[in-house]
């Protein structure tokens, strides 16, 4: 079977014949009954689920939160790519079209922030059918105008050492927190989950902001395209490599492929090359440099050993809640006493910030968060500080008594300080004993909406 | 890697040695410490599905403060006579089913009860105990977990006691015929149950994660109520099951080890866990009948 490319959205014309096939598509799928598993909702609904407590077929199996989240969406686009592809022959299209990814983090193209122009249009080339690519987003998104930061389109987590990572407290791991399957933890993103994949879905908002519905925007799956893509990215650098464990390697996935239904394990889409995915895509070099670190580290830096056990410092006594202006938090450190302190200091040891039982109604917009900002500081002017980006996306499903994951108490996120730390160590700004955290809103379309971080804590693991 | 390593990473063993310590209590052939016999408990009526006139929460807290200081073993033939349960790793060995539905069947106490609650329900909230663990600060790890477990307890402590006083009062009422009927009535309630959202519901916030205060009394606080609200969580997602597992008058082995199977599958699975429990439920009463 010939290995198709899955090309840059941005390397076709605005209204390149993938585009313009894909958007027929994506109509003819829309006028399906959404019983039928090769409709454009019943696809949709795979990865989220409405309305709530519904679940013909295969409904409501997204991965999130977990280090299945990367081969469970690798074989779901394989899926619905299939699916895409019959329905542009059925209409009278090409053979062997293969799903654009958006590379949001290209820094040799001043527009890759932008969402792409079929995306944005309201009609098709022929200026009187309605272009089914426009959907529900934020006005922003939909207008044109730069919304993605630079810090919400990183590629640090390309620098992350390890792919799977601790359930609480230390890195998430570049795929994942360890966690069983099917993923009802509640665990923390892994790194690229969190950056870029949660901060884009937030900043394209509308569908997309929520697991439910973000399936049903076309915009998701250039994304996840893109998400994909970067694993194989990090898997060409070496030594990066997947888990060896069983249990990711024989989780099952059960889905629906144009041909009918069809199961597939994390084992079989380790290769996106090989039979039956068949694809590569058309830039999957590894970056120079990332276009913003938060927290650079060197491509060099050794992994940590394995099984090393977080050990927590200190964390917020009270909730703390966010809303349009800059909001700080002050958290005491205590010494190490456990692993960290038994461990003999090394170049290894990292240090985590934690945001944990993050619960809201909806997750409008995304929260840059620094670390020791001085008083009355422009976060702009201080990139050096900047601990990660909260990313609300599925803040409202999590929050929910209904959510099988969380049981309603939130999402969590863990953001690597070892170098903010070392940074103001070295400059004698770091006091354990008040260590100021503070989230500063970033540009959404409506007011933000109330967001409440349960604890903020801080691990050093050795 | 190491023990000291592993026990690192796994505080949750802690939980689990005392489910293990409850299991071996109520099914290995060994007699108990005398300190553990509550000759307070043991059986007034030897008719099945009735308990103690004097099994009352008075009673028992009497009953704990009887002197237990003989020390030794008592024999597995006279534990019955304070622990029921016991009775059914005879049943097993013997095959005298009828006599042990009959002490089985009588015999249940609030103790006996917490019993299967350590034994059945630890294992499936490992998770939380772990995460109380790692939430916390490291010198207050295990306080943590202890603290945890005590507030679990507590709720289904107060469970225990509400199941049997209304098991009590259905006895009085006549309303527990003797035979296989209660049994197989309540595990069939409890299969339906598996399939009400208050029982989804339930059962997702058996994964919630509760912020904890890092110093102090409002630590303490704090990893109790976070033991106690998984606990709530707990009663009412297998509070019905408990409840049949009171009216069960025969086969408490085989019944024991399949519901505390439905509850660790229904833990550990998310897709189509509670279609299957209450098909497994079901079945177990037909078996039962």
């Amino acid at each position: 079977m010939a290995v198709r490319v899955r090309p840059d959205v941005y390397g076709l014309q605005d209204w390149g014949d993938p585009l313009l096939w894909y958007a027929r598509a994506v109509a003819h799928m829309q006028q399906r009954p959404d019983t039928d598993p090769t409709s454009w909702r019943y696809q949709a609904n795979v990865h989220g689920n409405l309305p709530p407590g519904q679940l013909p077929g295969q409904w409501d199996q997204c991965e999130h939160q977990t280090w299945f989240f990367l081969p469970w969406h690798r074989a779901y686009l394989y899926c619905w790519e299939s699916i895409v592809q019959a329905a542009i022959v059925e209409i009278g299209g090409p053979a062997g079209w293969s799903l654009p990814y958006w590379n949001y983090s290209d820094t040799t193209n001043p527009n890759a922030r932008i969402l792409p122009p079929a995306f944005r249009a309201s009609t098709l080339p022929d200026g009187t059918t309605p272009n089914p690519l426009l959907c529900q987003r934020g006005s922003k998104a939909n207008s044109g105008q730069v919304v993605f930061p630079e810090s919400h389109v990183s590629l640090a987590a390309l620098n992350e050492p390890l792919f799977p990572g601790a359930p609480h407290g230390g890195s998430t791991g570049f795929g994942g927190p360890v966690t069983g399957f099917p993923n009802h933890s509640g665990a923390a993103s892994g790194v690229l989950e969190n950056v870029p994949h949660n901060a884009v879905h937030v900043d394209v908002s509308g569908l997309m902001q929520d697991p439910d519905t973000a399936a049903q925007d076309p915009i998701f799956w250039l994304h996840h395209a893109n998400i994909d893509r970067l694993w194989t990215v990090w898997l060409a650098n070496s030594p990066h490599q997947n888990p060896t464990d069983s249990t990711w390697l024989n989780s099952t996935y059960s889905l629906h492929e144009a041909s009918g239904p069809v199961t597939f394990t994390a084992n079989q889409v380790l290769d996106p090359t090989a039979a039956p995915l068949s694809y590569t895509y058309e830039t999957a070099a590894v970056p120079a440099v990332p276009a913003v670190s938060p927290t650079p580290r060197a491509m060099t830096t050794p992994p940590p050993p394995p099984q090393q056990t977080p050990e927590m410092l200190g964390a917020t006594e009270a909730p703390v809640s966010l809303a349009a202006d800059q909001v700080h938090a002050n958290l005491r450190l205590e010494p190490p006493s456990g692993p960290a302190a038994r461990a003999a200091p090394g170049p290894t040891a990292r240090v985590h910030l934690n945001l944990e039982n993050v619960t809201g109604e909806t997750g409008a917009v995304n929260y840059d968060v620094y670390v020791d900002l001085p008083e009355g500081a422009d976060p702009d002017q201080h990139p050096e500080l900047l601990a990660g980006v909260l990313a609300p996306f599925g803040v409202a499903r999590s929050s929910s008594r209904r959510d099988p994951h969380t049981g309603g108490s939130g999402l969590n996120a863990a953001f690597d300080i070892t170098s903010v730390v070392a940074r103001l160590r070295t400059e004698g700004a770091w006091d354990p004993q008040n260590v100021r955290v503070s989230f500063v809103p970033t540009l959404g379309d409506d007011e933000p909406a109330p967001l409440r971080v349960g604890r903020i804590s801080v691990y050093v693991t050795p | 890697m190491s023990a000291r390593r592993w026990l690192w990473r796994h505080p949750e063993v802690l939980a689990l040695g005392l489910s293990a310590v409850a299991w071996v209590l109520l099914f290995a052939p060994i007699g108990l410490p005398a300190s553990l016999s509550m000759s307070g408990m043991s059986m007034r009526s030897s008719s099945p599905g009735s308990m103690p006139s004097h099994m009352s929460m008075a009673g028992m807290s009497g009953m704990m403060g009887e002197d237990g200081t003989s020390g030794g073993a008592t024999r597995l033939a006279a534990m019955p006579r304070f622990l029921p349960m016991s009775g059914i790793s005879g049943a097993i060995s013997t095959g005298d089913t009828t006599s042990v539905s009959h002490r089985v069947g009588a015999g249940w106490t609030l103790q006996m009860f917490m019993l299967m609650v350590v034994a059945m329900m630890l294992p499936s909230v490992t998770e939380p105990i772990r995460l109380t663990a790692a939430l916390s600060l490291w010198r207050r790890r295990i306080r943590a977990i202890v603290e945890w477990i005590l507030g679990f307890a507590a709720v289904w402590l107060l469970a225990g006691a509400a199941i049997l006083c209304a098991r009590q009062l259905a006895t009085h009422n006549g309303l527990l015929p003797p035979g296989r009927l209660p049994m197989v009535a309540g595990l069939l309630i409890a299969a339906a149950w598996q399939l009400t959202p208050l029982k989804r519901l339930s059962l997702n916030g058996c994964h919630r994660l509760r912020p904890l205060a890092p110093h102090g009394p409002r630590a303490d606080r704090d990893c109790v109520l976070y033991g106690a609200v998984i606990g709530r969580d707990c009663v009412v997602s297998c509070g019905p099951m408990m409840a049949a597992m009171t009216l069960c008058d025969r086969n408490q082995a085989i019944v024991t080890v399949a519901m505390t199977a439905v509850v660790l599958g229904e833990r550990l699975r998310r897709r189509t866990p509670r279609k299957t429990s209450a098909v497994a439920l079901g079945l177990l009463a037909l078996a039962s009948f």
